[in-house]
């Protein structure tokens, strides 16, 4: 028997495992996983999942692929077809900021599924995209804003300095309604003005649409699609499996293995990147040598990184049965955010910090806030909330 | 009156055109224009030897060899093919030097019947984009709209009267 999986909340679901192994297995394997999905799930009316559907375009490939004769495949081809589509046009848009930021003199990196796309999956409508993500060198995000600013692009909050400090990208939008995500940091919890030096210094070229840009080499690719995978999230995370599993598919060799564990170390995310590749390797028969899971099980974490593992674990039913629990409480975003940005800096840096990053913290979940107590006055009224 | 001269070449009319076999069924999309085409086998037959270089003359007699169709109507369904695809500025000609290899005679290809290539274009794009590609659309999936959307049949693409 393989190892099960933990319970932790940003595991695919049961119908997600169904339709991974549908698409990731061949065959037999991956027929008998999608005639158990169909007899287990309605394809019109999946109380889901954005990340169930996010799977169909590989799941037309793979029945493609063996040849299946199925009901559904007409309707997973339009899928397909869809996102073939989407993609190509968020390449063709990106494209245009690409060249607008090289025309400036500002190097770019394409990350997640417009890095993902392109060098690995080589076909476009499998990787399903909702945007297209932009790495900017951090010493180089005034002019890279500037720039966008002149060409019509726009960030989406007040206080851009405050998000800067604190964050590691934001979206812009332009009058057409197109959006990016421009980053500055590639990993949300790297946040030091070094931080993505050995991304950058490793980088591979890539072309998007009509413009040359940058992609993380296949070992950071790994390191950040498994990252950026393993933590709840709203929009369900499962698309790092098929990312993960196409970039070994593509590079195996290419992977610095001794290199990535020791960048997970770096970076205090050793415990994720553990998860992430022992359940490939269980689940997926994924190329992970058992020496690189020895070397992260034997690592031990920093209070931080274990506390942080514990809140990106929980979905908001398990956080909202804690609340109260001191403990619980002490682990939830903030103390990690704030503890993120903390680390590497000195005690007088870091408290000099602090005052920003809770007034940084109150608005962005001021509107939220409001919104609730909105709620809680027109219930004690009995009137209707104001939208 | 068809635009076509026969021993023309035509290539795709840019990089903005971008164009895809999906399971025997060509997609095309056109950038800049927001516009998305569909074709199905025969029109993706003489898609390929378009951008393989190949001269409508050419295109013509490879369609004739392999289909049990009047020889006339094969290239008049051609050339229309060949013109839509102008008018749509999917592509224009190719005066280079670039020609195709000569075709394969396809002797032992079974005659089929002929099915003249119809072009599908779909202008809205950003609507396209909009639909649930599950729930909005038809068993033949996006992006045909269901009963309960507008504008739901395809449109044919214009192409010169015969």
């Amino acid at each position: 028997m393989r190892q099960a999986r933990g319970t932790e909340a940003f595991w695919p679901t049961e119908s997600q495992e169904l339709l991974l192994k549908a698409a990731l297995l061949r065959g037999p394997a991956a027929q008998a996983a999608w005639r158990q999905w169909t007899a287990r799930y309605d394809f019109f009316n999946h109380p889901s999942e954005l990340g169930s559907f996010r799977l169909f375009p590989l799941v037309y490939k793979r029945l493609v692929a063996d040849r299946v004769d199925d009901p559904l495949r007409p309707r997973l081809k339009g899928v397909y077809r869809y996102w073939w589509s989407s993609n190509h046009r968020l390449f063709g848009a990106a494209a245009a900021v690409l060249q607008d930021l090289q025309d400036a003199g500002v190097r770019t990196m394409v990350l997640k599924g417009a890095a993902l796309c392109p060098v690995y999956y080589a076909d476009v409508g499998t990787r399903p995209m909702s945007d297209v993500d932009v790495l900017v060198p951090v010493e180089q995000l005034a002019s890279a804003l500037a720039r966008l600013r002149q060409s019509g692009w726009r960030t989406m909050t007040a206080q851009l300095d405050d998000v800067i400090r604190f964050q590691h990208s934001t979206p812009l939008v332009n009058d057409t309604g197109r959006q990016i995500d421009l980053h500055w940091h590639a990993f949300r919890e790297c946040l030091r003005s070094d931080s993505d030096d050995e991304l950058w210094n490793t980088a591979v070229p890539v072309q998007i649409a009509q413009a040359s840009s940058l992609a993380p080499d296949p070992t950071m690719a790994l390191l950040h699609v498994v990252v950026h995978g393993i933590r709840w999230s709203p929009e369900p995370s499962v698309r790092w499996i098929p990312d993960t599993l196409a970039i070994l598919a593509r590079g195996a060799s290419a992977i610095d293995w001794p290199r990535l564990a020791q960048q997970a170390f770096l970076r205090g995310i050793s415990i994720r990147l553990c998860a992430g590749l022992t359940y490939l390797r269980d689940r997926f028969d994924a190329p992970i040598p058992t020496g690189t899971l020895s070397t992260l099980r034997a690592f031990r974490p920093s209070i931080m990184e274990q506390l942080e593992y514990r809140y990106f674990s929980q979905g908001p039913a398990e956080r909202h049965r804690v609340l109260g629990r001191i403990e619980r409480v002490l682990a939830g975003e903030p103390l990690v955010g704030y503890l993120r940005w903390a680390s590497g800096k000195s005690m007088p840096q870091a408290l000099a910090g602090l005052p920003a990053f809770v007034r940084h913290r109150v608005r962005l979940v001021a509107p939220a806030a409001r919104r609730t107590m909105r709620g809680w006055a027109s219930r004690r009224r009995g009137t209707p909330v104001p939208g | 009156m068809s635009l076509v001269n026969s021993d023309q070449a035509y290539r795709p009319s840019g990089p903005h055109i971008i164009y895809e076999n999906i399971d025997g069924e060509l997609i095309l999309l056109n950038i800049n224009k927001g516009f998305y085409y569909s074709t199905d086998a025969v029109g993706v037959q003489l898609w390929e030897m378009l951008v393989a270089g190949h001269r409508v003359k050419d295109m013509r007699a490879t369609l004739c060899a392999g289909c049990a169709a009047d020889r006339d109507a094969t290239a008049k369904a051609v050339d229309k093919f060949i013109d839509a695809l102008q008018v749509e500025e999917l592509i224009v000609p190719d005066d280079g030097a670039r020609h195709g290899r000569p075709i394969a005679p396809q002797a032992a290809a079974p005659e089929l019947p002929f099915q003249p290539p119809v072009l599908h274009r779909y202008t809205d794009m950003e609507g396209l984009i909009m639909l649930d590609p599950i729930h909005q659309v038809d068993d033949a999936g996006w992006p045909t709209r269901n009963a309960d959307g507008s504008a739901n049949a395809p449109g044919s693409a214009p192409g010169p009267a015969d």
